[in-house]
């Protein structure tokens, strides 16, 4: 039971990493199957398409800096742990929850906004901006959601 | 700048001077035309003669695709940003003189292309009877032998490797063979054996049948004579088509000279075209001919002088109409405004009720690029790439608004970096402890380290924000002043303005640690900034439970709003750490292995990727702060640009002549 700290800790930096980067994989993986059909048809929109296609993979790296941030704050990352009770360990076990849940769903729903996206500028090539907005409206969500795990993960002493 | 002030023109000459007229205004390209709609006038229909243009168009861009193609012409990526040429309009009228003469080159230019691909399928074709005939070669009878006085011949092939004896052996197994059967294997490989088969006239029929049954099969295309000689005249054959394909080249080649008049022309007849279609706007009677528009006032007065003293012309100058008019709008900005043109057209060009947005935007816009990216080292890298497509490429027009932009979003970037300490993350640093034995290394940072103190760093980023939201309420305040519209300016934005600042430092306060005599002002200014929206929101409604509802919701939808928008300002910060963040595992992870080749390689391809994907998110969301944070507050836009009729030259640039 020595190491319960640890590996709670762990399990926060794994769900923040794991789920928001399922979600953007997704999310990315919604869109670039939406794109390769438009890129059947219009070979020049590859980079209108790479864009939106990029935009809900944020989440995966919003969730990758929260596990770093967790790993840095446990000594994970320098080598040398620290000792956490299971208090401290659950504490970041929390704090890792917000990038996690918020950064799971926001990836897919903002890919599912960036693939109708796509069909926008199938028709109207000229609209990516607006596309590209829409898209990223969604993850204001992620962003707050970060900001909320972030900070609790960097108030934690050990 | 900014807004450049158009006039309306309506223009009369004689028909006659019509075309010359034109040219003149294409080559001083400040006007743009409006469809002249009158039931009394005549309209030109150019559609067939504009198809023409584009037709020739189609026929240069072809002819010098081939050129480029034979001729190794073709220019690099970077190259073909330089290409333009420029030239004086005398240079530009000698091209149009020569255009059925370059036009004549080009047929040719196509139809040597089309001799070339017939002479090369000509080839392909000899190439494959020559695979076709290759096992027959040893054959020393012609192919088509059918029979002798007395005997039949089978000349085919059987689909796997057979001997003699294995064909003999077939043969003989089946019911009913005939005797006397010869046989000779003219080649044999894996799954092809080609051989002669002999009988006596009589029992031919009986073989035929067998064999037919073994799979036998006999080509469908014979040489007429032996295959040997038949394959000797098929390269003999090439050979000649070879050389009149070089030969065919060469006088392609020699049309290299012609390569850059051919481009040229190309631009030319884009030029007629765009003439053509833009006299569809135009009206005329037996001798008069009639144009109307729009100019930029500040030039306005010296084409009309210009116009009246070259042709037999009248120029009549207007204002605008603003209300039923479709009047376009001319934007125009200094390099550091006009770098962000683009972002405000993507989003709405200006109308005529907006004032122009880019000026006031370029300064927030070029800030929070430079503080979401916040790496110098990649804030050097874009300075170092604008200023090559700058000065090396001479990039001009649209390109080079972008270029601009580029330049201030990188040393904005550079700025911020520097505050930050981040130079491709803490490249220095590690390079530092890993390779050269530092022990401890300064901080580089000039301001603060943003992992350090992300608290601080976030309530500046809200302050931005919110000085950025004021900003663009200030903006709706001079619009609303400039209208005349005073109730709307001072119970619309003033409110929300007192309301926002108190809201801020109120709820500031419960987070962040900064002075406390600010701190007790945020309840007051809340407070009154609430009362006097309570009061003024609903004033449209006629009782007083509709004002004072009114009033609420007003409140409600305020505090709401500016909430959201507030928060959305952490973004800056997010991004900023995530470029960060990021740069530094790039380099910790090159320098895990401590061999100083990999570190070199982790490092390159990890910023790489990094920058990449780091500049795409910055500037989607850049955007996004100035188009729903900031353009809400005062911003219209559903303006039409001012596009002026003129050259459009991808080859070549005309001098102004002065």
């Amino acid at each position: 039971m020595d190491n319960l700290g640890m590996v709670l800790a762990v399990l926060g930096a794994a769900f923040a990493a794991g789920f928001a980067g399922v979600g953007s994989a997704k999310g990315v993986g919604l869109v670039g199957e939406a794109g390769a059909g438009l890129l059947t048809e219009k070979p020049d929109s590859f980079g209108r398409v790479l864009i939106l296609q990029i935009l809900p993979g944020t989440q995966g790296l919003y969730g990758f800096l929260v596990a770093l941030l967790i790993f840095i704050k446990t000594g994970l990352l320098s080598g040398s742990p620290v000792a956490l009770t299971w208090m401290q360990g659950l504490y970041f076990f929390a704090a890792s929850l917000p990038i996690a849940i918020a950064g799971y769903f926001s990836a897919v729903y903002q890919g599912k906004v960036a693939a109708s996206g796509v069909s926008m500028i199938a028709k109207q090539s000229d609209q990516t901006s607006k596309a590209m907005i829409l898209s990223a409206m969604v993850e204001t969500y992620a962003v707050l959601a970060l900001l909320i795990s972030f900070i609790a993960v960097f108030r934690i002493t050990v | 700048m900014a807004k450049i002030k158009l006039v309306h023109f309506e223009l009369v000459s004689l028909l006659d001077e019509s075309k010359k007229l034109v040219e003149f205004l294409q080559k001083s390209g400040v006007a743009e035309f409006e469809s002249s709609e009158n039931e009394n006038l005549t309209k030109y229909h150019t559609d067939y003669i504009v198809n023409q243009f584009l037709r020739k168009h189609k026929k240069a861009v072809e002819a010098y695709g081939i050129l480029e193609k034979y001729c190794q012409l073709k220019k690099s990526f970077t190259e073909s940003f330089s290409d333009s040429r420029e030239i004086e309009y005398s240079e530009y009228r000698l091209i149009s003189d020569r255009a059925d003469e370059l036009l004549g080159i080009c047929n040719e230019i196509i139809s040597l292309e089309n001799k070339i691909s017939e002479l090369n399928t000509q080839t392909a074709y000899n190439e494959s009877l020559i695979d076709y005939y290759g096992p027959w070669e040893a054959l020393d009878i012609p192919m088509a032998s059918k029979r002798t006085m007395t005997t039949s011949i089978f000349i085919g092939s059987f689909p796997q490797e057979l001997t003699k004896e294995d064909i003999l052996s077939l043969i003989s197994s089946a019911d009913d063979h005939p005797e006397d059967v010869e046989i000779e294997i003219v080649s044999k490989r894996k799954m092809l054996t080609c051989a002669v088969i002999m009988c006596h006239q009589s029992s031919s029929e009986a073989l035929l049948e067998i064999l037919k049954n073994n799979g036998f099969s006999i080509p469908d295309k014979m040489a007429p004579k032996l295959p040997v000689k038949a394959i000797e005249d098929l390269r003999e054959e090439i050979s000649l088509l070879k050389a009149e394909i070089s030969a065919v080249t060469e006088r392609l080649k020699e049309f290299k000279d012609d390569y850059n008049d051919i481009r040229f022309l190309s631009d030319y007849f884009i030029a007629q075209a765009d003439k053509y279609s833009a006299v569809e706007n135009a009206a005329a009677t037996e001798s008069v001919f009639f144009l109307k528009g729009y100019i930029p006032e500040r030039i306005a007065e010296e084409i009309k002088f210009e116009i009246e003293r070259q042709f037999t012309a009248q120029m009549e100058l207007s204002e605008p109409d603003y209300e039923n008019g479709d009047v376009p709008v001319l934007i125009e900005n200094k390099s550091f405004a006009a770098g962000v043109e683009s972002v405000t057209n993507m989003y709405s060009p200006p109308s005529n009720k907006d004032i122009d947005p880019n000026p006031v935007m370029s300064f927030f816009y070029y800030a929070f690029f430079g503080l979401m990216l916040s790496d110098a080292g990649y804030g050097l890298l874009m300075v170092i790439f604008s200023l090559i497509a700058k000065k090396k490429f001479k990039v001009r027009g649209n390109l080079k608004k972008t270029a601009d932009a580029v330049l201030y979003c990188g040393i904005s970037t550079v700025i911020w970096g520097a505050l930050f300490g981040g130079w491709f993350g803490d490249l220095i640093p590690t390079v530092c402890t890993a390779f050269l034995g530092f022990e401890k290394v300064p901080v580089l940072a000039l301001w603060i380290e943003p992992m350090n103190n992300s608290m601080e760093l976030l309530m500046y980023c809200f302050i931005l924000g919110v000085i950025h939201l004021l900003t663009g309420l200030m903006l709706r305040f001079y619009i609303l002043i400039k209208e005349r519209n005073f109730t709307s300016a001072l119970f619309d934005v003033i409110p929300v303005c007192i309301f926002v600042v108190g809201f801020v430092i109120f709820a500031g306060g419960f987070i962040f640690t900064f002075d406390e005599r600010i701190k007790s002002l945020g309840g007051p200014l809340l407070a009154v900034g609430s009362i006097l929206i309570v009061l003024t929101a609903g004033r449209s409604s006629k009782n007083i439970i509709g004002k004072l509802g009114g009033g609420l919701y007003g409140l409600y939808n305020t505090a709401s709003g500016y909430l959201g928008d507030i928060l959305s300002y952490s973004r800056l910060l997010a991004l900023s750490l995530v470029t960060g963040v990021i740069a530094n595992v790039v380099n910790l992870l090159g320098a895990m292995f401590g061999n100083v080749i990999l570190f070199i390689i982790v490092v390159i391809f990890g910023h790489t990727v990094n920058i990449a994907i780091n500049l795409i998110g910055t500037y989607v969301h850049t955007n996004r702060l100035q188009y729903v944070e900031f353009f809400s507050k005062f911003y219209e836009g559903q303006g039409r640009a001012f596009t002026p009729f003129k050259i459009n030259s991808k080859f070549f640039t005309i001098k102004e002549d002065n």
